[in-house]
C-alpha cells in the first residue's frame, strides 16, 4: 500500500511541477507585454519631463540638479523622483529590447538576467495560464518534472528520516522500561 | 515505471542545456567565470553520479581538451571573436568555451547516447546541433563570426557533421576500453 502510494505521489509532484513549469514561455510572454506598457508609460513621462526642461532652456540633468540644489527638503524629493523614472526608464527599455530581441533557445537566462520583482508580481497576480506545445515549452516542462521528482523525494527523505527517528525513540523508551 | 536511466538522461541534458545557457549570458553580462563555475558543480554532480568511472575522466578530459584547441583554430584563423577571452593568453578559446566542451562531452554517453544508432542522424544532429549553439553564442554576442554568418556557420555546421558521429564512437570506444 504504502510503496503504491509512494509511486503515486512522486508521479503527481512530477506532473504537477511539468504543467506549471510549462506555463514559462507563456509567462515570460506576459511579463513582455507588461514591461512593454510600462516602458511605454515611462517614455511619455520621459518626453513630457524632456518638454518642460527644454522650454525653460535646461538640459535634463541640469533641470534635475535645479531641484536637487534647491535646499528644500520637498524639491530634492521630486528631483529623486525625476531621477528615479529616468532610470527605470533606462533600466526597463534596455530589459524590453534584450528580452524582444532574444534568441529562443537564450531566452530563458535573458529573461532571469532582465528580471524585475515588481513586474513578476504583477504578471503573476494577473496570469491566466495556457496550453504551449512548442520545443521552449517542452524544455521547461522537463525542468519542472525533475523539479517536481526531486522535490517530492526530499520531502520523502524527510518524513522517512522523521518516522525512523520517532520509532527507534520508542523502541528506546520500551526497552529503558 | 519510472526508468531511472531515462531520468538521469534528462537530468543530463537539463545540465547541458543550463549550463550552456549560463555560460553565454555570463559573458554577456560581464560575468564570464559564472557559467564556468555552474559547469564545475555539474561536472562534479555527472562525476559523482558515475563513481569517477575512469572512462567518463578521460572522455570529458579529452574531449575538452580537443574543442579547445578546435575553438583555439577558429580564433586564430580569425573565423571567430570570443568575447572575455584570457588576457595573458588571448590566442587561446576562452575558458567559457571549455566548459560548453566540457559539458558535451559530459552528454557523449548519456543524453545523447542514441546517437552511436545511427551515424547519418549523428551527422545530420551535429551539423545543425553545432551551427545552432554557435550561431546562438553569436546572437546573445558572446562571439562574433568573420567574415559573414553564413559562410562560418557552413564550416561549422560541416566540422560538427563529422565531429559528432566521431564522439559517438570515441564514448563508446572508450567505455569499452576502459570499464571500470
Amino acid at each position: 500500500m504504502l510503496r503504491f502510494l509512494d509511486a503515486v505521489c512522486d508521479r503527481i509532484f512530477s506532473v504537477l511541477g511539468a504543467l506549471i513549469f510549462s506555463q514559462a514561455p507563456s509567462f515570460i510572454q506576459q511579463y513582455i507585454q507588461r514591461l512593454a506598457g510600462s516602458t511605454y508609460e515611462l517614455e511619455l513621462q520621459v518626453i513630457q519631463i524632456n518638454k518642460i526642461a527644454t522650454s525653460a532652456g535646461l538640459s535634463i540633468n541640469d533641470y534635475i540638479q535645479k531641484f536637487m540644489t534647491s535646499g528644500d527638503p520637498l524639491f530634492v524629493s521630486q528631483g529623486k523622483f525625476l531621477e528615479m523614472i529616468f532610470e527605470r526608464y533606462e533600466d526597463f527599455s534596455h530589459a524590453l529590447k534584450n528580452l524582444e530581441e532574444a534568441f529562443w533557445l537564450t531566452r530563458p537566462f535573458t529573461f532571469m538576467q532582465n528580471l524585475n520583482t515588481d513586474l513578476f508580481r504583477g504578471t503573476l497576480k494577473h496570469y491566466t495560464p495556457s496550453v504551449n506545445i512548442s520545443l521552449e515549452g517542452l524544455i521547461y516542462a522537463l525542468i519542472g518534472l525533475l523539479i517536481g521528482y526531486f522535490i517530492y523525494q526530499g520531502i520523502r527523505k524527510v518524513l522517512i528520516n522523521l518516522s525512523e527517528g520517532i520509532s527507534s525513540a520508542f523502541k528506546r523508551e520500551n526497552q529503558s522500561e | 515505471m519510472f526508468n531511472p536511466r531515462l531520468f538521469f538522461r534528462i537530468l543530463n541534458f537539463l545540465m547541458f542545456y543550463l549550463g550552456w545557457g549560463f555560460c553565454l549570458t555570463g559573458v554577456v553580462t560581464g560575468r564570464p567565470f559564472f557559467g564556468p563555475i555552474i559547469v564545475a558543480f555539474f561536472l562534479l554532480y555527472h562525476l559523482i553520479q558515475e563513481r569517477f568511472k575512469l572512462s567518463e575522466i578521460v572522455i570529458i578530459v579529452t574531449i575538452s581538451i580537443f574543442g579547445t584547441a578546435l575553438d583555439t583554430i577558429y580564433l586564430n584563423i580569425g573565423m571567430i571573436d570570443y568575447k572575455a577571452g584570457y588576457l595573458s593568453v588571448p590566442w587561446l578559446a576562452p575558458m567559457w568555451v571549455t566548459a560548453i566542451w566540457a559539458l558535451f562531452s559530459m552528454s557523449v554517453n548519456h543524453s545523447l547516447v542514441w546517437l552511436r544508432v545511427n551515424f547519418l542522424l549523428a551527422s545530420v544532429f551535429g551539423c545543425g546541433g553545432g551551427a545552432l549553439s554557435y550561431f546562438a553564442a553569436v546572437r546573445v554576442g558572446a562571439a562574433t563570426f568573420y567574415p559573414s554568418t553564413w559562410v562560418v556557420l557552413l564550416i561549422i555546421g560541416a566540422v560538427w557533421s563529422l565531429l559528432m558521429p566521431f564522439t559517438a564512437l570515441y564514448g563508446q570506444w572508450i567505455e569499452g576500453k576502459l570499464i571500470r
